[in-house]
């Protein structure tokens, strides 16, 4: 497992990163906490060039909280999610995912954009992202664009990124205080696992209490990329309360579903566990929108 | 029983304090002057024929030293059977042929490892692709591929057991039943991947540094395959990290590191890597077992035949071994008075199979033992008093075949049937709660010379000094199980000192006596407990002379070596330190050094083993009945492994084969595709995390057994096997799913679920 020879930059700024990134083009790939670049590299399946450290600029490691939304810097790790305030409050779901993503070794490495940009079909974080409805912000020399994340995956290892951009942060709307989110990630061990399936669920409730105003279910490891499900949602939306309810939802999130079996799992078995997790997630995101 | 004041005592072990500090030396820590660095090419094809190798381009990339092929080689073939010669069907590099993925077919060694790995890709091999097989049906069926000339149909042995007359068995039977069941291959897993150096010095002799179970195997073995001597082969063991069998044969990367460092004149490093482990390194042998059993009505065992495939890889390796255990641990538990076991051992296009911590047992016990649970259910009888009802016991014989000299097998169901409060559990838990019970026993050692050594099976040197230290030498390995402060313990409660009196060099195959057949079958305790026992008697009769002279003592007194003193019993101030009695020997022989030589060789006790363990185990779960995953909450067990010598190293035997057994029931698995194994990170490739181990009760049963030195025997292998049977039994209790083809997972759950 051979490192190939790159070159290494370390800008201080986004713009200078972004500078970089522009000069070099295709040679070169952003390198945050490098728990899936470096590995890929050492496979073979990526060798580029030039590696441009994205560690050393201040402004990429906050977490902010700006008029009702949270701003999470590319480079804030899955560690400082899990642990973080500002996430637990309203963004729960979120902190689970981060708080489960790989061992704590490479939660203290791995970086929130990475998750993101690696766009592998069961990364922890984009599904509990997804159901908060965040927004990704891609910045390059030609400018900046801010893109909803569920448009943000195309397949496996593939997004919109263009090759000269770079995710620099991710934006969150403040959930209203009567929504709740779940997010349930199913593997055979309790750490250190790739999910068989995750499901991400949200809802928020009108003001009575008893009736959803609005619903996301979001499916990972089922699809090419973390899916929506848009039958589970519409089914739920406008919908009073009731158990049977969510378990309609997770027969028609079931439906939504497009698994493959491969040696960690049949799909039959992931389409089925898609009905059971998205029914436990939506009761997840129940009790917490109803806890508040 | 007698009061012992260093053995049965938490004594930290030797090699702690160096692990934790980090400081201890393992293989692929030694860097010497000149060092190449190795790496192996192997195989991509399953099957196939060698027509040409062309090593031109990589010989010429700049920092390559050596690049070696069969063809380099003096082609002859090893294997740890070589008893029987013809079981001996590797070479170290493929000739002619390679028949696994992974299979090794050349060499390079270069002055970094980025160098070595480079050259590997300039290696061109033309092959000629052959048809493979994958599963034992396929290689047995007519016409299938051969994967070696030598054996037709591609059964490479097979070993029988029998007894008693089972068709009469069968007749006189009320109940009988008939099943099959399929384990699957996994991994050692070890967290020190093989690694190996060698040095070749100026007169040509060979220092080999390797993470091996078995440094006296290794060194015979080299020398066989390289045409040296034996005695210009040393081999030396430096701390390993784990080997579960894993390491306890001579392996490719040895020879080729051997091999290169005579060509080049410079040391030669190999270091596997995981994935290298995981893709293509021993495992656990996968097998089909097909038992019938007979039981009289009230629930006595009373026929039992057993036909067992052993899906082998391509090589033999240790499967010889494992094939017959197998068939021994199908009947080692219970009086059964009419037994035939046929075991064949099978070639496929896989990866070999090997020695796994087990070694046969896990995958019979867990056949038999889940038959047991069927059979308990069936005819209405608890599953533990069914066991009670049929439990071998101090005494029994089975002829020709094995004397149980010590058993407390029916205390250990006893007890942990009492531990897990059994019979209410039984009874009271909730749907999706379960409890199940498994047993095992196991050898404290072999006693076939299947690798016909002229050596004693173990060895010691214990060599007392005026200061009051003594040396012991051995070539027993500890490979982390803890046996160099077993043995340490062991010669220091003979002879009455203190564990900070006692040096130990041990596994160096040049400085320690021959000979030691290394660590596995659980056989260190007993067999380098009892030479290390006799060399320190030897001694103490020595001094206890001496003694008696100096003090013109009446012969009728008994002598005492107690907390560094020696003395009459009785009159402690006839007697002396232990260092000043030394000398004194020392004078009296005009300064001959006070050395003794311990050996042990099992004779008379039959063809298995001179002492059997036994255990039970009984484990609660949860089972999640939609997602069908297996939560395993407690772990009782109890458990006869004779004398305890130290209890926290019996301790940790045992939590680290609740661990493994774990694994195997419920998360690990080897899986392969046409002979391609796909599992080959620890991602992927399932140990149980710390946080899925469940908490645990265990209780020792004592025994004397009287063929173990102080009556010991052995505690770190047979308690890896009741685990899974005991899970599965639990699983069924909580959710009526039955499993028979391990490891029992959340899929198979559901699916048996919806059956019902």
């Amino acid at each position: 497992m051979l490192l190939p020879k790159f070159d290494y930059h370390e800008p201080l700024s986004v713009d200078e990163a972004c500078q970089i990134m522009s000069d070099l083009g295709e040679k070169a790939k952003p390198l945050a906490g490098g728990t899936d670049l470096i590995v890929n590299m050492k496979k073979k399946i990526l060798s580029p060039e030039h590696l441009v450290a994205l560690s050393r600029i201040e402004d990429l490691r906050k977490i902010e909280l700006l008029n009702g939304s949270v701003r999470i810097g590319a480079c804030v790790t899955a560690a400082e999610l899990a642990e973080s305030q500002e996430i637990k409050r309203g963004l729960g779901a979120l902190g689970q995912g981060a708080g489960i993503l790989g061992s704590p070794l490479i939660r203290n490495l791995a970086t929130v954009a990475g998750n993101l940009v690696s766009a592998r079909p069961a990364a922890d974080l984009p599904p509990p992202l997804m159901a908060y409805g965040a927004e990704v912000v891609l910045k390059s020399r030609r400018g900046e664009r801010t893109l909803p994340l569920e448009t943000f995956f195309q397949g496996p290892g593939q997004t919109l990124l263009e090759i000269d951009e770079i995710l620099t942060e991710i934006i969150i709307q403040r959930p209203p205080e009567s929504a709740g989110a779940g997010y349930i990630k199913l593997g055979t061990r309790k750490a250190l696992e790739i999910s068989l399936v995750n499901v991400a669920a949200y809802v928020a409730l009108d003001s009575s209490g008893t009736t959803i105003e609005a619903a996301r279910v979001v499916l990972g490891a089922v699809a090419p990329t973390p899916l929506r499900s848009p039958s589970a949602e519409k089914l739920l939306i406008g919908e009073k309360v009731d158990p049977s309810l969510f378990e309609k939802a997770g027969q028609a999130a079931a439906k939504d579903s497009r698994p493959i079996d491969d040696f960690r799992g049949s799909a039959q078995y992931r389409r089925d566990m898609v009905a059971v997790l998205t029914r436990r997630a939506l009761n997840m995101a129940l009790e917490q929108a109803r806890r508040a | 029983m007698k009061r012992f004041n260093i053995v049965g005592k938490d004594i930290p072990r030797a090699d702690g304090r160096a692990k934790v500090t980090g400081t201890a030396i393992y293989t692929d820590d030694i860097k010497l002057p000149g060092m190449l660095y190795g790496r192996i090419l192997r195989s991509p094809l399953a099957h196939a024929r060698i027509l040409h190798i062309d090593t031109k381009k990589a010989k010429a990339l700049p920092g390559v030293k050596c690049v070696i092929t069969g063809e380099d080689t003096p082609k002859i073939k090893y294997g740890n059977w070589r008893l029987f010669p013809n079981t001996q069907d590797e070479y170290p590099l493929a000739v002619d042929k390679v028949r696994f993925i992974g299979d090794e077919v050349a060499a390079v060694a270069a002055v970094d490892r980025d160098t070595a790995e480079e050259a590997l890709d300039l290696i061109r091999i033309e092959y000629e692709e052959l048809p493979a097989v994958f599963d034992t049906d396929a290689a047995l069926k007519k016409g299938a591929p051969l994967i070696h000339e030598a054996s037709p149909g591609n059964i490479s042995l097979d070993r029988k057991i029998s007894y008693g007359d089972i068709k009469k068995g069968f007749a006189e039977s009320d109940y009988i039943r008939e099943d099959v069941f399929t384990v699957h291959a996994v991994s050692h897993a070890y967290l020190e991947p093989c690694s190996t150096v060698a040095q070749c010095d100026l007169d040509g002799r060979i220092t080999l540094w390797t993470s091996t179970q078995v440094p006296y195997i290794v060194q015979c073995l080299l020398a066989s395959t390289l045409g040296m001597r034996e005695n210009d082969i040393r081999v030396i063991k430096p701390y390993v990290g784990g080997g579960f069998g894993g390491k306890m044969e001579m392996r490719p990367w040895e020879f080729c590191a051997a091999f290169m460092a005579k060509k080049t004149g410079r040391p030669v490093k190999f270091t596997l890597t995981r994935e290298e482990e995981l893709a293509t390194g021993r495992r656990r042998h996968p097998m089909k077992i097909y038992s019938k059993v007979g039981f009289k009505k009230d629930g006595t065992l009373v026929a039992k035949d057993l036909k067992i495939h052993l899906d082998g890889g391509a090589y033999n390796s240790m499967g010889p071994t494992a094939t017959f255990l197998s068939g021994n641990f199908g009947a080692m538990l219970y009086r059964i008075p009419n037994y035939r076991y046929l075991g064949q051992h099978i070639y496929t296009n896989k990866p070999p199979a090997g020695a796994m911590r087990g070694f046969g047992a896990p995958q019979s016990l867990f056949a038999a033992e889940t038959q047991m649970n069927m059979a308990a259910e069936e005819l209405g009888i608890d599953p533990i008093d069914l066991r009670i009802k049929n439990a071998m016991v101090t005494g029994d014989k089975i002829p020709d075949v094995a004397t149980i000299s010590s058993c407390g097998f029916i205390e250990s169901l006893k007890e942990v049937a009492k531990m897990s409060n059994w019979k209410r559990k039984r009874r009271t838990l909730r749907t999706g709660r379960g409890i199940g019970v498994g047993c095992y026993s196991f050898i404290s050692g072999g006693v076939f010379n299947w690798f016909n050594t002229q050596y004693p099976f173990s060895a010691a040197e214990v060599r007392a000094f005026a200061d009051g230290t003594v040396h012991l030498l051995t070539m027993a390995s500890d490979i982390g199980q803890g046996s160099d402060t077993t043995l340490k313990q062991i010669l220091a409660e003979e002879l009455g000192l203190k564990m900070e009196d006692i040096r130990i060099t041990a596994a160096d195959t040049a400085m320690t006596p021959q000979a030691d057949l290394g660590s596995w079958g659980s056989r260190v305790t007993l067999m380098a407990g009892n030479a290390t026992l006799e060399a320190a008697k030897k001694i103490k009769e020595v001094l206890f002379g001496a003694i008696s002279a100096r003090y013109n003592l009446n012969v009728i007194y008994d002598m005492e070596c107690k907390d560094g003193r020696i003395y009459a019993k009785g009159r402690p101030d006839r007697g002396m330190s232990f260092g000043e009695a030394v000398a004194l020997v020392q004078k009296a022989n005009r300064g001959k050094p006070l050395v003794a030589r311990g050996h042990y060789t099992p004779r008379g006790k039959g063809l298995v083993t001179p002492a059997f363990s036994f255990g039970a185990q009984v484990a609660e779960v949860e089972v999640d009945r939609e997602t069908g995953l297996v939560e395993v909450k407690k772990m009782w067990t109890a458990h006869d492994c004779g004398t305890v010598i130290n209890p926290t190293g019996v301790e940790g035997q045992l939590e680290g084969s609740i661990h493994m057994g774990l694994g195997y029931a419920l998360s690990e698995e080897l899986v392969t595709k046409e002979g391609k194994t796909l599992n080959t990170t620890f991602l992927d490739y399932k140990i149980p995390s710390a946080l899925d181990m469940p908490p645990g009760e265990s209780i020792c049963i004592e025994t004397y057994e009287p063929e173990g030195p102080m009556g010991a025997k052995e505690a770190g292998e047979g308690l890896v096997s009741p685990t899974a049977p005991a899970i599965a039994e639990a699983v069924c209790h909580a959710t009526g799913y039955r499993c028979k083809d391990l490891p029992i997972t959340p899929e198979k759950i559901l699916k048996g679920l919806r059956k019902k």
